[in-house]
């Protein structure tokens, strides 16, 4: 016997876009951005807002990029074709009609302050990525990001029109830190398109067309770095006028790194501390010391405000109107079960009180 | 705000954590609710407790997790876990498609009562939630 009651839900999911998808006219959305538009099923642990949408573009060829490390690579030959198409960053990437996202994001009440729109590597993701972001400019009051493959981006006359289609940030996802690591996750050693310098030009491009720390460079902890050489990267992409913004690499099913372990949570939380200070010019990287590993001994300053605060703790992004980070990007890195390297919310007494903890694991003075 | 069905079994026992619980001779055979699934959306991860061991009513035992949520498993009765259901570990969403049947999640054997909710008790459980989100609801659909 069974009994049949009514349920309430906020809203209606919407169907996914099944079949064939291209982008502009089919994007695809984060889980947390589908499920806070109400299209997809699911909730948010520790009551969690999602502040930011963020939109992936896709083609039926996918990322013709190989990163040794994404999800999106091109080869991906061990999952399915299921998983190849609509997982990314361990979870589903569900795709939509871009008219019933945009329908979604006016009815909500403008609660998500910031939408970002991100390319694959495909010829076509430049014009696309505008035409998306022309939609939210017109029709929407959210901030834009661009976030851009640089290796499509071939002139600064890109980059403007980027600019004239209604972004007012402008990101590059570098990834890795060091020519090294950067050629042999992403680039030759990865058979792969992207180049170091050329990331390096679009990034001087951004600068230069969007204004100083109106571009973020998107850098992926985890990856085979040292702290030294994270804190250096961040010190550089700072000092050119770039804002950073930083991701924890976590193995994904299918990729050249899927058996790689993630980053000591103690390597990322020093990253992100030594981040907060050169982003808020509190301190610079020649300030800061190292052991013989590149690891962070001493920031150079004192760290306990940092600590009491717990803000560098918390995820990093483009901000919304507020002020504040817009792109929070809830259990981004890890599953809600595991520990949060990036913080989506303000931290409480108990986070912040671990956080200083997990700064000092796996530390060797 | 839109309205659905969703079907609960008269037959369980059921609790303020979302679970259900159905008598086997001689053991309970536990899962997670419909409600949780719909609410939880996919999911992703399903922690099992350890065959073999004895554990506490209401003690943890594991855990559900879809993309973006986690929640504790919790011991419906004292006793001794006597199966997990190994099928999870491959296709966690078994639990969405068969909440019931198919995406049960392991057998207790009970060294005591199982003090439940009736499926009208169980009921109260889910208005009480509904009403605490009903604010938000409405915010939204403003």
């Amino acid at each position: 016997m069974t009994i049949s009651v009514p349920i309430h839900r906020r809203r209606e999911p919407v169907c996914e876009h099944t079949g064939a998808a291209n982008s502009p006219a089919q994007v695809q959305t984060s889980l947390a951005g589908a499920v806070t538009l109400g299209m997809e099923r699911g909730r948010f642990s520790n009551n969690v807002h999602l502040r930011g949408l963020n939109l992936l573009l896709l083609y039926e060829s996918g990322c013709r990029a190989r990163c040794t490390y994404c999800g999106l690579a091109k080869d991906r030959p061990e999952v399915s074709e299921k998983a190849r198409n609509h997982t990314f960053i361990r979870v589903k990437w569900p795709t939509y009609e871009t008219e019933d996202i945009l329908a979604r994001v006016k009815d909500d009440c403008g609660r998500m302050q910031r939408v970002c729109v991100a390319m694959v590597q495909d010829h076509r993701a430049f014009a696309d990525s505008n035409a998306v972001m022309r939609r939210f400019r017109d029709e929407t009051s959210m901030g834009i990001s661009a976030l851009i493959t640089a290796t499509v981006v071939r002139s600064r006359e890109m980059v403007e029109e980027i600019l004239e289609a209604g972004a007012d940030m402008f990101t590059v996802a570098f990834d890795a830190c060091t020519p090294e690591l950067f050629d042999r996750t992403r680039g030759r050693g990865a058979r792969g398109p992207h180049r170091w310098e050329h990331h390096w030009q679009v990034v001087r491009w951004g600068v230069e067309v969007f204004g100083r720390f109106k571009t973020g460079v998107h850098l992926v902890c985890g990856l085979g770095e040292t702290e030294r050489q994270m804190a250096e990267m961040i010190q550089r992409v700072h000092d050119c006028g770039a804002h950073t913004h930083l991701f924890a690499f976590f193995p994904e099913a299918g990729t050249v790194m899927q058996d790689v372990d993630p980053a000591p949570m103690g390597h990322y939380r020093r990253i992100q501390i030594a981040r907060y200070l050169i982003n808020h010019e509190v301190g610079r990287v020649e300030e800061m010391r190292f052991n013989d590993e590149g690891q962070i001994v001493d920031f150079g300053c004192d760290i306990a405000p940092l600590l009491a605060d717990g803000e560098a703790f918390m995820t990093s992004g483009c901000a919304g109107h507020d002020g504040r980070n817009a792109c929070n990007r809830p259990f981004g890195n890890e599953r809600p079960s595991m520990r949060q390297r990036n913080h989506p919310m303000p931290l409480d007494e108990a986070s912040r009180a671990r956080a200083a903890v997990e700064l000092e694991e796996d530390l060797r003075r | 705000m839109s309205t659905d069905t969703l079907t609960l079994p008269t037959d369980l026992r059921y609790d303020a954590h979302h679970q259900w619980a159905r008598w086997e001779d001689p053991e309970w055979r536990c899962g997670v609710t419909a409600w949780q699934v719909e609410a939880a959306g996919d999911m992703v991860y399903i922690g099992l407790p350890v065959v073999g061991s004895r554990v506490g009513a209401g003690e943890e035992l594991g855990s559900v997790e879809s993309g973006k949520w986690v929640s504790s498993l919790f011991a419906p009765v004292a006793g001794v876990i006597t199966s997990v259901n190994d099928a999870l570990r491959d296709d966690p969403a078994i639990v969405n498609r068969s909440p019931y049947e198919e995406g049960w999640v392991f057998t207790i054997h009970p060294s005591d009562e199982l003090i439940g909710l009736s499926v009208e008790g169980y009921l109260e459980v889910i208005r009480a939630e509904e009403a605490a989100d009903a604010p938000r609801i409405r915010e939204r659909a403003e």
